[in-house]
């Protein structure tokens, strides 16, 4: 979490949500088991608890409405003092007009936009849970002092601020960095310059989430019972088998959320493909950002702020249906 | 152990041999390649620091230098930032223990209707996708004439210290004893007592983790800072957007080094608090 995913960082989760995950996870449940058997009710304690509530109404709830009212073209009210600032404003009335959105949508730039940061959380999200289930995997089937170093270095980035991070491997994987100066030297110039692509983007992204998923796993592949590992292997089943057909499918709730979460993450991040990436295509959140600090937008940036969140839509849709086939199964 | 005996059985199959040749080699593969993708980069990162220059594309520096480091420790603009990260990150902590830690002791430590509704909407709120969070914050923030302000700067790093000091010292409350609360009630302890005397005290290393991931959440939130606080207030994070476009790479190293310090040297410090529990796997210390 970086700190920004660190996860939230982290973080950062980027970052930030990475540590709440299997931290706050546990104790919660074992916490609620007591609290039913007790019912202890406390009254102006309770009260006490609405406070980070009303506070994230009041400084997330309400902007988000505000935002959307924005988008669809409502300048008056507290809209006002933005759109006093805004350039190439499409007013609506009555319920309001879906204008910024199609305006920006039948742009071929910002659908390359769209494509781009879809495929990069995507691969992200993938490339991250194949590592992390690897390395946990590996290291509760064969246990082994490099496989514990290994989920030991996987966790170190989470010490790294997002920015430093995003700086160190934009220069690492850079035209005059540590991979390219090698590469040039064994006559191979060229060949692996990553900054400024959307690959070193997924590279420093995958980077970034890996601490968290790294965890995530490890905590759920702890859970694993030794005997029905146990079993298949005596009746004759292979490493890879017992991995692939028995551990694997025990692990698809940690998997979805350890896919989710770091394609959120992905989706969420500013700082990272900011420095990191391409200018073209952009990913949306530094889309987003530019369109309203450069180009002075602020409507066309609520519609790619909103677009953002329809795409973290779909990122819950597939939690809830991975999660869900999960029970009619059991 | 059962996972010990895993292995020994295995090993005593003749035709495990070769599989285990194979997961040797490609245990090192995968051992080297982490090393290269995590460690390399860092150590890069470090050398940089020191480094005068370098002939592309020789990897060794032209000669070791200090000159960066006193170039960065003498710019007035970054000792500013450095100024204005260490000022407001205690702030925001402050600010967000006022508000979070009386409700992870009610959510701790009671049962009451709503209960639910605030755990999922305080987790929810950390799945949104940050930056669109921040870009939906902007009308309001300037309705309010926050843009550009140190209370907007407040406020968007508040946010994303919520989720810990909430959660996790209200497991800290959750986890003690009733047993030692009601021994201390036997005892005579009235109702301020047992807050002062027992929970708070047994809940304090929960606090003091949330505490260092909220100041670290604070102290390196960039991308919501950076949309809310620049031009006026441009903390250390925010810093180096502009010295990686503007700067010499050794010059944004050196402060990238000083920016990693507080990270590495508080998470180091709760490490084992943090991990525990799924830190029992792990031989390395």
């Amino acid at each position: 979490m970086s700190m920004e995913s660190v996860g939230t960082r982290v973080v950062a989760l980027e970052s930030a949500t990475a540590l709440s995950g299997p931290e706050a996870k546990k104790p919660s449940r074992h916490a609620r088991r007591r609290f039913r058997a007790e019912g202890r009710r406390g009254g102006v304690a309770s009260a006490l608890a609405f406070l980070p509530l009303i506070f994230l109404a009041v400084f997330g709830g309400i902007p988000i409405i505000l935002s959307l009212l924005l988008m669809l073209g409502h300048f008056g009210g507290p809209n006002s003092a933005v759109s006093q600032l805004g350039q190439g404003e499409i007013p609506g009335h009555g319920i309001g007009t879906l204008g910024a959105v199609t305006q920006l949508f039948e742009n071929h730039a910002y659908q390359q936009d769209v494509i781009a940061t879809v495929v990069v959380f995507m691969v992200s999200g993938v490339l991250v849970l194949a590592i992390a289930v690897t390395l946990t995997l590996w290291q509760r089937l064969r246990p082994s002092r490099a496989m514990a170093t290994l989920q030991f270095l996987a966790v170190v980035p989470l010490f790294i601020p997002v920015v430093i991070a995003s700086f160190t491997l934009w220069t690492f994987w850079g035209d005059r960095g540590f991979t390219n100066s090698a590469a040039t030297m064994l006559g191979w110039s060229h060949a692996l310059i990553f900054s400024g692509k959307l690959q070193g983007v997924v590279l420093a992204e995958v980077w970034v989430s890996l601490p968290f998923a790294v965890l995530l796993m490890r905590a759920g592949v702890s859970t694993l019972g030794d005997s029905s590992l146990d079993a298949a292997r005596d009746a004759g089943a292979g490493l890879l088998t017992v991995a692939l057909r028995i551990a694997l499918p025990q692990l698809r709730r940690e998997s979805i959320i350890v896919f989710c979460f770091t394609a959120v993450g992905v989706l969420g991040s500013f700082t990272v493909p900011y420095i990191v990436g391409p200018s073209s295509p952009l990913m949306l959140g530094v889309n987003a950002v530019n369109t309203f600090s450069d180009y002075n937008q602020p409507q066309q940036a609520a519609v790619i702020g909103f677009t953002i969140f329809a795409l973290a839509g779909l990122i819950g849709a597939i939690y809830a249906i991975g999660t869900r086939s999960r029970h009619v199964r059991h | 152990m059962s996972v010990t005996s895993w292995t020994a059985r295995s090993a005593t199959r003749p035709a495990s041999r070769a599989l285990k040749i194979a997961s040797r080699v490609l245990e090192a593969i995968l051992f080297f390649a982490a090393v290269f993708f995590i460690v390399v980069p860092l150590v890069w990162l470090v050398m940089l620091a020191f480094a005068k220059g370098f002939n592309f594309p020789s990897l060794k520096p032209t000669s070791l230098t200090l000159q960066w480091w006193h170039t960065v420790l003498h710019s007035p603009g970054l000792l500013h930032s450095v100024f204005l990260s260490v000022t407001i990150t205690p702030v925001v902590v402050a600010l967000s223990s006022v508000v979070c830690l009386p409700a992870a002791y009610a959510l701790g430590r009671y049962d009451f209707p709503g209960k639910r509704i605030v755990l999922l909407s305080i987790f929810s709120i950390n799945a949104f996708p940050r930056i669109s969070l921040y870009i939906a914050m902007i009308p309001m923030l300037f309705a309010l004439n926050l843009m550009g302000t140190v209370i907007g700067v407040v406020i968007v790093q508040l946010i994303g210290t919520v989720l810990f000091m909430t959660w996790i010292p209200a497991t800290g409350f959750a986890s003690v004893p009733d047993a030692l609360v009601d021994a201390a009630r036997d005892a005579g302890a009235n109702k301020y007592q047992v807050f002062w005397r027992v929970l708070l005290p047994l809940a304090r290393p929960s606090i003091a983790v949330a505490a260092v991931l909220s100041f670290l959440a604070a102290f390196d939130e960039a991308q919501g800072t950076f949309l809310v606080g620049a031009p006026n207030y441009l903390t250390m994070p925010i810093r180096m957007y502009s010295l990686v476009l503007d700067y010499p790479v050794q010059f944004a190293a050196v402060f990238a080094v000083v920016l990693s310090i507080p990270s590495v040297a508080l998470l180091i410090l709760i490490r084992k608090h943090l991990f525990a529990g799924t830190n029992a796997a792990m031989h390395l210390r």
